[in-house]
């Protein structure tokens, strides 16, 4: 259309065109001519002919001047006229897509929506819902026997709500029905079973937490939070761990084996990028499971170094783990993450000071390898060694993970546990294949 | 022998074919565009970054310290994809992960993924700490925005 236009005008300045041309040489002619007239002939003649001739040429000059006017009059109704046209089908364009983005979100909404109730919340200005459903089955052949179970459905409840500019709450509520396995022998490694008769159906706050946020390099969470150690209990989610079953010093859930996996408390934490590199820190003042009447005080210091895929972690925390007896206790800690390409490589190494307790040490190497984006190998080596009569004890396990949709994480492990022999105790073995599955929204 | 030479290489001219015709075509050129007021400056490598970064959630603020609203594409969009391939440097599978370890750890959510572009704009030019990615040819025209950097679609 607009193309159209343009050729037309052309056209239209092409007769103008012309038409100024012809009046500019009828005037140049017409003033010519006198002056080449007056060369010969009678002077009076030669006046009125001069006369005439200058009135026809005055006439010829305001004919001239009407035509330019109108000229110029045309040229710039005919500017506004396009640029009118522009703007106008500039402005429809806009509002189509205006419109249809606006008729695609009222049909998404309405498709979420329809006829139901709008669920609102009470006074956060954002709330955000999701969580999982975790189910493993898990067959063990023991020493002494072999046992099979669905022994762990677990469903987790996330909700995020965002207070204010700068204040946040996030609740995991858990709902598990879990039946570890277990061993019968003095050091509890022989004759697995599952705890079927022990464990009922358990509803756990995993994390409840309200945080002050003054900017990225100072947070402070009040409340339930993930003990911010290491690397696999930061991650902590089923969904996120390639296995579900934490390493043995994670062990039991929750338990304080080396630290706890959550802490009731106050975290303040925060990060900082220094060039390509990120360091970050935890310092947390928290009771633990079980023990509410001690504080203890901890934290984590870390350094990423982006370009390599590398961040190396220092891990420390000091309290005491009874409110009945003496139990101080110091723990240290070392993690390295390698995580680069198809690559993944965590390392947590722990070692503790007890008092009126040996020492415990546990460490665990676990590298991953992406096959596809939807499946990955991994292989962990786990060892942990609680100081106490067969408390030593390590672990082999693969397995293979798989995504079919985002939503779903499936996997296939197999685990070789091995407690070595000690004092008047046989070492033992167990073999455990477990398929799991988590589903998260 | 010769009649399975002939399927394979049939097969795998098909397969090559198929590929090519689904790989997206991204020859475009694309822009970040930031509000106008946003006065953040540096090397295509140092912008890269901070987008990366302020859009990941990993940073929640410009270093100027204006509270970043990173704005996402729809999905499978061109620019979507671009912006994934050669800003984040991320295959799909690895982004979802990040934000499904984001959402399990601190409740962050992916960040609002807008189909127009002069919705986009709008929102660019209303929100100091606002960005997104549009067609070149778009950039010119966001009121109130102006392009941080351009990248090739190649």
């Amino acid at each position: 259309m607009s193309g159209q236009i343009k050729v037309d005008n052309m056209h239209g300045y092409g007769a103008k065109g012309r038409r100024f041309l012809q009046s500019v040489a009828v005037a140049a002619l017409l003033i010519a001519t006198p002056g080449l007239a007056l060369a010969d002939g009678d002077p009076d003649e030669q006046m009125i002919a001069m006369q005439q001739k200058l009135e026809q040429a005055m006439a010829a000059i305001q004919q001239l001047s009407s035509t330019v006017t109108s000229l110029q009059s045309e040229l710039a109704s005919q500017k506004v006229a396009t640029t009118k046209t522009t703007s106008n089908a500039d402005m429809m364009l806009e509002l189509d897509e205006r419109v249809e983005e606006l008729e695609d979100t009222v049909d998404t909404i309405d498709s979420r929506v329809g006829s139901r109730a709008v669920a609102n919340a009470f006074d956060a200005t954002k709330l955000d819902i999701g969580g999982f459903v975790d189910i493993a089955t898990t067959l063990a052949i023991g020493e002494d026997k072999t046992e099979a179970a669905f022994n762990r459905e677990v469903f987790e409840l996330l909700v995020k709500a965002k207070l204010g500019n700068s204040w946040d709450l996030f609740v995991a509520q858990a709902f598990i029905r879990n039946a570890p396995l277990r061993f019968s022998d003095p050091a509890g490694r022989r004759s697995p079973f599952f705890a079927n008769n022990n464990s009922p159906v358990v509803t756990d706050t995993v994390i409840a937490w309200a945080q002050y946020s003054k900017n990225d390099m100072f947070n402070v969470q009040f409340g339930r939070f993930i003990t911010p150690h290491g690397i696999i209990n930061i991650e902590h989610f089923p969904a996120n761990l390639l296995d579900p079953e934490q390493p043995q010093f994670l062990r039991p859930f929750p338990g304080q084996t080396i630290f706890a996996n959550f802490s009731d408390g106050l975290n303040v934490h925060g990060s900082k990028y220094v060039g390509n590199n990120k360091f970050s820190y935890n310092a947390y003042a928290a009771a633990w499971a079980g023990n509410s009447s001690n504080i203890n005080v901890g934290g984590r210091l870390a350094y990423s170094f982006e370009d390599a895929g590398l961040t190396f972690g220092l891990n420390g925390t000091y309290g005491d783990r009874s409110s009945t007896r003496d139990a101080n206790f110091a723990v240290l800690g070392a993690d390295v993450l390698f995580q680069k390409g198809r690559w993944t490589w965590k390392n947590e190494v722990y070692v503790t000071d007890e008092e009126n307790a040996p020492s415990k040490y546990a460490f665990y190497t676990m590298p991953a390898y992406k096959l596809t984006d939807k499946w990955t190998a991994f292989y962990r080596f786990d060892y942990l060694d609680t100081g106490l009569l067969g408390g030593e004890s390590y672990e082999n396990a693969v397995g293979l993970t798989f995504r079919p949709i985002f939503n779903a994480h499936l996997r296939g492990i197999y685990r070789w546990r091995h407690a070595t022999r000690d004092a008047g105790i046989p070492a033992a073995d167990t073999h455990v294949f477990q398929l799991s599955t988590t589903f998260n929204f | 022998m010769r009649t399975l030479f002939s399927k394979f290489a049939l097969a795998t001219v098909t397969a090559a074919v198929l590929t090519m015709m689904s790989t997206p075509a991204l020859a475009e050129n694309f822009a970040i565009v930031v509000n106008a007021e946003n006065g953040f400056s540096g090397d295509q490598g140092t912008l890269q970054t901070q987008i990366k970064r302020l859009y990941l959630k990993e940073q929640s603020a410009w270093p100027g310290g204006i509270e970043s609203i990173p704005f996402g594409r729809e999905e499978a969009s061109p620019e979507q994809m671009a912006f994934e391939q050669f800003i984040l440097g991320m295959s799909s599978a690895e982004i979802q992960g990040h934000w499904l370890k984001l959402k399990q750890i601190r409740g962050e959510t992916p960040p609002r993924g807008i189909g127009s572009a002069r919705i986009l704009a709008r929102q660019i030019g209303k929100n100091p700490g606002a960005f997104g990615v549009v067609l070149s040819s778009e950039a010119a025209a966001i009121a109130g925005g102006k392009v941080l950097f351009e990248f090739s679609g190649n």
